[in-house]
């Protein structure tokens, strides 16, 4: 013990004062201090709770406005994100003073984390080496892909699960917008963070000995990659990859099939325009659902595309539908039937969806998925028509020789 | 580990929250703080009452405290506040006295014997205020002049001539034969 100390305590001592700790009342009053503040901590301001019960009360009135509660809204939840994603930008740019708060909080415990365990937690995109920053591009890259997979995954799941339908299907540019923007932006804003981070604070980069061999050529790779510019560019480059090929691949996967039967096939999986029927016996009793039969009008003539299970094309049927009359002419597709006979597809004229669906449904409306009687029926219904008529006009054995206005058969 | 990083740890701890981290912190100040407290105001009323508020002030804030490194100046400076604040209004509270705990010195331990602390004590006494304080720190509490100037709110220079000062009175007071 040093004098300093010993004289210190010394005079602790005569002065009446136990300098090895203090007593147990002492510690009592203390700890029951600590638990009111605990306690008083854990109340938020009235601001806070104000404003929390505005917003609440708020979302209420518009979830009684909009119905939500009858019918999830697609709209009206895109729109309720919005607005969330709009507070918190206003609450990050507007509020200094909280954003800073939030931001040494996390760096004092990345601190103290640290100082316990001797390691930084996380994974740290900025570091040092030899005294000078040094930023960690392949995990700024792989955290950027990791980031946009885990949003785009869970994104799509979220949309799934309030659609029932996944979100590459209908809304690709809408994926691409939720999922790349907040993610360049988180990233950017954990580079901004690290880049501001004191030197002492950021890891040391561990110098992986890489002895080159005299006489060796120079890694193409290390110089190019040396410059900013172009570590910029690669990982740009990564990102709008991975941005293009996951809404291509889930949404236009079915595209990739260039004959005619696999590309009939992909749009009807792609627009879900299925209805699996239910047959009944005589007696009533139910035979099971017809559902491999996936069928898709357009016009006044009706595609009915019989498809396996396994997805298989099997045979399909172009129909001309007359006042309720449905006569149809099967169509093998293996063995394609005359041209004259379905010349007539290519002077077909669009007709409403509401009509081929009313003619499709025998006694009543045929009703796609997600479709309730007397709402509006979608637009996009008219979209499949026209891509499947597309594919049927385009397949070589349904190209229409001359004018091809007549059919023959009526 | 240095007892430095210690009690960075043990304020980022309580940062963090940790109960356990902020027993230690009152364990491990509160007997120095009293000290510091008790050469601050010399009539000694109310020292309970001003380290209660003195802890509460730093249960409430030490979230706010940016550099964990400078906790001690941070908790002598609200500490100091406090007495300052209450000599202020010192009317306004009524003497209550205070329960004198004698603790036994031990006679083996080699340096300084109650006698040699009581005369120390008595030359601080007698010594300015401003002196009194600078040496408490200086001395009893090894802390860096910059944190001592932080502290009582002056300039470094000011704490030095002050330090210097303040040890030539002591000298004389404890060399005086009456003190």
């Amino acid at each position: 013990m040093d004098n300093s100390k010993k004289l210190f305590e010394g005079l602790l001592k005569a002065d009446s004062i136990d300098p090895s700790g203090v007593s147990e009342a002492e510690r009592a009053v203390f700890r029951e201090m600590l638990e009111s503040e605990k306690k008083r901590m854990k109340h938020l301001s009235w601001l806070s709770v104000g404003a929390m019960w505005i917003f609440a009360v708020a979302i209420i009135g518009l979830c009684l406005y909009e119905k939500i509660f009858e019918a999830l809204r697609i709209p009206f939840v895109v729109g309720c994100f919005v607005i969330m994603a709009a507070m918190l930008i206003v609450m990050i740019r507007y509020m200094p003073g909280h954003n800073r708060r939030l931001r040494e909080s996390g760096r004092k415990i990345r601190k103290l984390y640290y100082l316990v365990h001797g390691k930084h937690r996380g994974i740290p995109l900025v570091g040092k080496k030899d005294g000078k920053r040094f930023i960690y591009w392949p995990r700024i890259i792989m955290f950027t892909a990791g980031l946009w997979l885990v949003m785009s995954l869970g994104g799509a799941g979220v949309y799934y699960l309030l659609c029932q339908h996944w979100i590459y299907s209908s809304l690709p540019w809408l994926h691409i917008i939720y999922c790349t923007l907040p993610c360049l932006l988180l990233v950017i804003f954990v580079l901004r963070d690290g880049l501001k981070t004191p030197l002492e604070e950021l890891v040391e980069v561990k110098a992986k000995s890489k002895q080159s061999k005299p006489g060796s050529r120079p890694d193409i790779w290390r110089i190019t990659m040396k410059s900013r510019i172009t570590k910029l560019a690669a990982a740009a480059a990564v990102i709008v990859a991975a941005v293009l090929f996951v809404p291509y691949y889930f949404a236009g996967r079915g595209k990739i099939a260039t004959d005619p039967k696999s590309q009939i096939a992909a749009v009807l999986r792609q627009h879900g325009v299925t209805s699996p029927k239910e047959l009944l016996n005589s007696a009533g009793s139910s035979l099971g659902l017809w559902s491999t039969a996936h069928w898709v009008a357009y016009s006044d003539v009706i595609v009915r595309a019989r498809l396996l299970e396994i997805g298989e094309f099997s045979k399909w049927e172009v129909t001309k539908v007359l006042y309720g009359n449905v006569p149809s002419k099967v169509i093998n597709v293996v063995n394609p039937a005359p041209e004259e006979e379905t010349g007539w597809i290519a002077g077909i004229k669009p007709v409403g969806a509401e009509r081929i669906l009313f003619l499709l449904g025998d006694s009543e409306p045929y009703l796609p998925r997600g479709i309730e009687h007397g709402s509006r029926y979608p637009r996009e219904l008219d979209d499949v028509g026209n891509e499947i008529l597309e594919v049927i006009k385009s397949g070589k054995y349904l190209e229409v020789p001359g004018d091809g206005n007549s059919d023959p058969r009526l | 580990m240095n007892s430095g990083r210690q009690l960075e740890i043990l304020v980022l701890r309580c940062q963090a929250g940790d109960t356990d981290a902020f027993e230690e912190l009152f364990k491990q100040y509160q007997p120095r703080l009293r000290y510091y407290l008790r050469r601050m105001d010399k009539t000694e009323r109310n020292i309970d009452d001003t380290l209660q508020e003195t802890w509460l002030t730093v249960l409430r804030r030490i979230s706010k405290l940016k550099d964990p490194k400078a906790f001690t100046s941070w908790l002598y400076r609200i500490a100091r506040n406090k007495v300052y604040g209450r000599l202020r209004k010192k009317q306004q509270f009524v003497q209550l006295p205070e329960k004198e705990l004698p603790l036994e010195i031990n006679g083996d331990e080699p340096g300084f014997s109650a006698d040699l602390a009581g005369q120390i004590h008595k030359a601080l006494d007698r010594i300015q205020p401003q002196h009194r304080e600078v040496l408490t720190l200086c001395f009893l509490e090894n802390m860096p002049y910059q944190a001592i100037a932080e502290i009582v709110g002056c300039s470094l220079g000011t704490v030095k001539s002050r330090i210097y000062y303040a040890k030539q009175s002591l000298r004389e007071e404890m060399e005086t034969p009456n003190g």
